[in-house]
C-alpha cells in the first residue's frame, strides 16, 4: 500500500490534478457555478481548441523543444482554406474544406520538419523563423483580414453534441460537435505514441538523440514526421477555431503559444527531454484555461490576469522541474 | 608563398565578422543604386542609427545570454516596464516644465532607478536558470508574461504618453551625424566587448556556453555567473527601454513584441551560434547595421506592405543559420 501510495504523491500529474480541484471548489464556493453541468459544458467548450494545439506542441517539446509556430501555421492554413470555401457559393461536403487545410498545415510542418531534421538546431529558434515567415505570407502577400463565414464551414461550426440546461438558473450551454474530432485525435496519437516505432521513437529523440541513433532509431525521420503531423494537428485546430467563431480572424490565435506551452511544462512535460504524453497536455490545458476564465469570477481585475498567468507559470515550472529532479536524484550544479 | 596567402583568405573567409562587412557594402552599394540621391544621405544615415539601437541594445541582451548557452525572451518586456517606469517618473515630476538643473538630476535619478529595475527583472531570470535550474527559454518566458502583466497593472493596458519634451529632445543631441541612441548603443557594445574579450568572466561565459558541465567541473561557479549573466542583460534591456521611449515620447506594455525575433535574428545573422559557447560583440553592431539598412530599403519601396518584412526576417533567420552550419562545419572537417 505505502509504495503506491508514495509513487502517487511523487509525481507531477497528481498536484496538478489537486491544484484543479483546489481551484474548482474556490469558485464553487464563490459563484455556485462550476460543478454544474453548464458549467462543465462551458469548460469542455473552452478547451477544445487548446486541446488540440496542446498535441502540436507536445509532439515538439517531447523530442526537441518548444514549436512557436503553430499559431501563425494554424492561422494561415485556417485563412487560406477559409477565402477558398468560407463563401456562400460553396455547399458541398465539409470534408473537403477539411482535407484542403490538414494538407496546408501539413506542408509548413515539412518545412519546420525538414530543417529540425536535417540541422541541429534549437527548436524555438527555427521555428520563430518559421512563425515570422507564415504570418507575413498571410498578412503581406494574401492581405489576411476579418470576414464572416457563410456556407458549409460555418454551418459546420454551428452543429452542436449536447445541449444542457441549469435547472437552477436557467442558463443554457452547448458542446459543439468537433469535439468528437478532438476525441478522434487524441485516440489516433495516443495509439501512434504508444504502438508504433514512430512513438518510442520519438520519446527515445527525446531522452537521448545519439543514444536513439545508435540503437537504430531513424532520428531525422522521426523527427520529421513529428513536426509534420504536428502542423497538421495545428491546421485542424486553427480550421476548428474559425468554423466555431464563424470568421476568419486571423490575428485571434497569434501569442497562444505562450499559453499552450506553459500548459504543457505544468502538466509535467519537460522540454526536449523525452517526458510527457497525451495525459499531461490534457491536465495542463484543463488547468490553466480553467484558471485563465475563472479568474474574474474570483474577483480578480482583468489587468491582473497576466501577472497572475506569469506568476503560476513560473511557480508550476519551478515546483515540477525541481520535484523531478530530486526524484531522478540529479545533483545540483550539474 | 601563394599557398600562404590562400590559406589566410580562407581564414579571413571563415570569419563571420568579414562576411558581413562584405554583406554590408553589398547593401550599401544596392541601396545607393537602387535609391539614387534617397538612401546615401546622411539625413537617412541619421534615421537608420537612431532607429537601430533600441533593438542593437536588445540584441547585446540577448547575445550575452545566448552565449551562455541560454535565451532571453524577456528583453522586450523588461525594456516596456523600464520604459513605462521612467515615462511615468519624469511625467509626474517634471511634466512640461522647462529645462532646468532639477529636470536634468531628474533624468539621471530615474535613468538609475529604472536601469536598477532592469537589474531585478535580469537577476529574477538568473536566479530561475541558475539557482532554480528552470531552462532559460521556460525561465524567460515565464518571467515575460510576468513583467507585461506589472507593465499591465501599472498602466491600465493604456500607453504612457506626455513624457517631458525635454526628455525627448537629448535623443536629438548628435556627434557628427550619429544621434545620441546610437551613441549609447556604440557605449554599451564597447563595454560588452571589453567583457566578453578582456575578463575572465566573459571568458567563462563562453564556457559555460560551451560546455556548462566541463565548465562546472573546471572550478566555475556556474550559479552565480549566469545570475550575473541574467542581470547584465536585464541591464541592457532597461537602457534600450530608456532609449525608446527616448525616441516614441511614449511607451506601451506589449510595444515591439516583434522585436524579440528581430534581435534574435540580429544575433544569429551576427555569427551567436544558437547553441551558445561562440560569438563576437563586433559582428552584432555590424549585423544590426545591415538589417536596419535593408529595413530601411524596403520601406523606401511606397507598395511594399510591411509585412513582407516579416517573410524576409523570417527567411533570413534560417538561411543564415543554415548558412553559419554549413561554414563552420566545413570548418572544423578542414581543420
Amino acid at each position: 500500500m505505502m509504495p503506491i501510495m508514495k509513487k502517487i504523491l511523487n509525481r507531477t500529474e497528481t498536484y496538478v490534478i489537486l491544484t484543479a480541484l483546489l481551484f474548482g471548489i474556490a469558485v464553487e464556493a464563490v459563484s455556485g457555478q462550476f460543478f454544474s453541468n453548464t458549467g462543465m459544458i462551458n469548460l469542455a467548450r473552452a478547451v477544445m481548441v487548446y486541446l488540440v494545439f496542446g498535441i502540436t506542441e507536445m509532439l515538439s517539446l517531447t523530442c526537441a523543444g518548444p514549436d512557436v509556430s503553430y499559431p501563425a501555421l494554424a492561422s494561415l492554413s485556417a485563412f487560406i482554406t477559409a477565402s477558398w470555401f468560407g463563401s456562400a457559393s460553396y455547399q458541398g461536403s465539409i470534408i473537403v474544406p477539411f482535407l484542403v487545410c490538414m494538407a496546408i498545415g501539413a506542408l509548413g510542418g515539412m518545412i519546420n520538419g525538414y530543417i529540425m531534421a536535417r540541422f541541429d538546431f534549437p527548436s524555438l529558434i527555427v521555428t520563430l523563423g518559421t512563425s515570422s515567415v507564415f504570418s507575413g505570407i498571410m498578412y503581406g502577400p494574401l492581405k489576411a483580414s476579418n470576414t464572416i463565414l457563410h456556407g458549409t464551414m460555418a454551418e459546420f461550426g454551428s452543429i452542436n453534441m449536447i445541449a444542457v440546461t441549469n435547472p437552477e438558473n436557467g442558463l443554457k450551454a452547448n458542446l459543439p460537435a468537433q469535439f468528437l474530432i478532438v476525441t478522434v485525435l487524441y485516440l489516433i496519437v495516443f495509439f501512434l505514441l504508444r504502438y508504433t516505432m514512430f512513438g518510442r521513437g520519438l520519446y527515445a529523440i527525446g531522452s537521448d538523440k545519439a543514444a536513439a541513433e545508435r540503437s537504430g532509431f531513424k532520428t531525422g525521420r522521426i523527427i520529421f514526421l513529428a513536426y509534420t503531423l504536428g502542423g497538421t494537428i495545428a491546421a485542424i485546430g486553427g480550421f476548428m477555431y474559425t468554423c466555431n467563431v464563424g470568421a476568419i480572424s486571423p490575428s485571434d490565435l497569434m501569442g497562444g503559444e505562450m499559453i499552450i506551452i506553459a500548459a504543457c511544462t505544468l502538466g509535467g512535460i519537460r522540454p526536449g527531454a523525452g517526458i510527457g504524453g497525451l495525459f499531461n497536455v490534457i491536465i495542463g490545458v484543463v488547468l490553466l484555461i480553467m484558471i485563465q476564465n475563472n479568474l474574474l469570477m474570483l474577483g480578480i481585475p482583468l489587468y491582473f490576469q497576466d501577472v497572475f498567468t506569469g506568476a503560476i507559470i513560473l511557480l508550476g515550472t519551478i515546483v515540477a522541474i525541481n520535484s523531478q529532479r530530486s526524484r531522478n536524484g540529479i545533483k545540483k550544479n550539474g | 608563398m601563394a599557398e600562404k596567402s590562400g590559406v589566410y583568405l580562407k581564414k579571413i573567409m571563415n570569419d563571420p565578422i568579414f562576411r558581413i562587412f562584405i554583406l554590408m557594402s553589398a547593401v550599401v552599394i544596392f541601396g545607393a543604386l537602387l535609391m539614387p540621391g534617397k538612401f546615401l544621405t546622411a539625413g537617412n544615415m541619421t534615421s537608420i542609427a537612431k532607429q537601430l539601437s533600441e533593438y542593437g541594445i536588445l540584441a547585446l541582451a540577448v547575445f550575452i545570454c545566448m552565449v551562455s548557452g541560454g535565451i532571453d525572451l524577456s528583453v522586450v518586456y523588461i525594456a516596456n516596464l523600464c520604459g513605462i517606469i521612467i515615462g511615468t517618473m519624469l511625467s509626474k515630476t517634471i511634466g512640461s516644465s522647462d529645462f532646468a538643473g532639477s529636470a536634468a538630476w531628474m533624468i539621471v535619478f530615474s535613468s538609475a532607478a529604472v536601469m536598477a529595475v532592469g537589474c531585478v527583472c535580469g537577476a529574477l531570470n538568473g536566479i530561475l536558470i541558475g539557482k532554480l535550474k528552470v531552462p532559460a527559454m521556460l525561465a524567460t518566458l515565464g518571467s515575460g508574461q510576468l513583467i507585461l502583466g506589472i507593465s499591465t497593472v501599472i498602466t491600465n493596458g493604456q500607453a504612457i504618453t506626455g513624457v517631458p519634451a525635454v526628455f525627448t529632445k537629448l535623443s536629438g543631441i548628435k556627434f557628427w551625424i550619429l544621434p545620441l541612441n546610437f551613441q549609447v548603443f556604440i557605449f554599451c557594445a564597447v563595454i560588452m566587448y571589453m567583457i566578453m574579450s578582456r575578463t575572465s568572466f566573459g571568458l567563462r561565459t563562453l564556457l559555460i556556453g560551451s560546455n556548462s558541465k566541463a565548465a562546472f567541473f573546471s572550478g566555475i561557479n556556474n550559479n552565480r555567473d549566469l545570475v550575473k549573466i541574467y542581470t547584465i542583460s536585464g541591464l541592457l534591456a532597461s537602457v534600450s527601454g530608456i532609449i525608446s521611449t527616448m525616441r516614441m515620447s511614449s511607451a506601451k506594455p506589449d510595444y515591439g513584441t516583434s522585436y524579440i525575433m528581430f534581435s534574435i535574428l540580429i544575433c544569429v545573422f551576427g555569427g551567436t551560434s544558437p547553441n551558445g559557447g561562440k560569438g563576437n560583440v563586433p559582428g552584432i553592431v555590424l549585423a544590426a547595421i545591415v538589417l536596419q539598412m535593408v529595413a530601411t530599403l524596403m520601406n523606401m519601396f511606397q507598395n511594399l506592405s510591411t509585412f513582407y518584412r516579416d517573410i524576409v526576417w523570417g527567411a533570413l533567420l534560417l538561411i543564415m543559420l543554415i548558412i553559419n552550419y554549413i561554414l563552420d562545419n566545413r570548418h572544423v572537417t578542414k581543420r
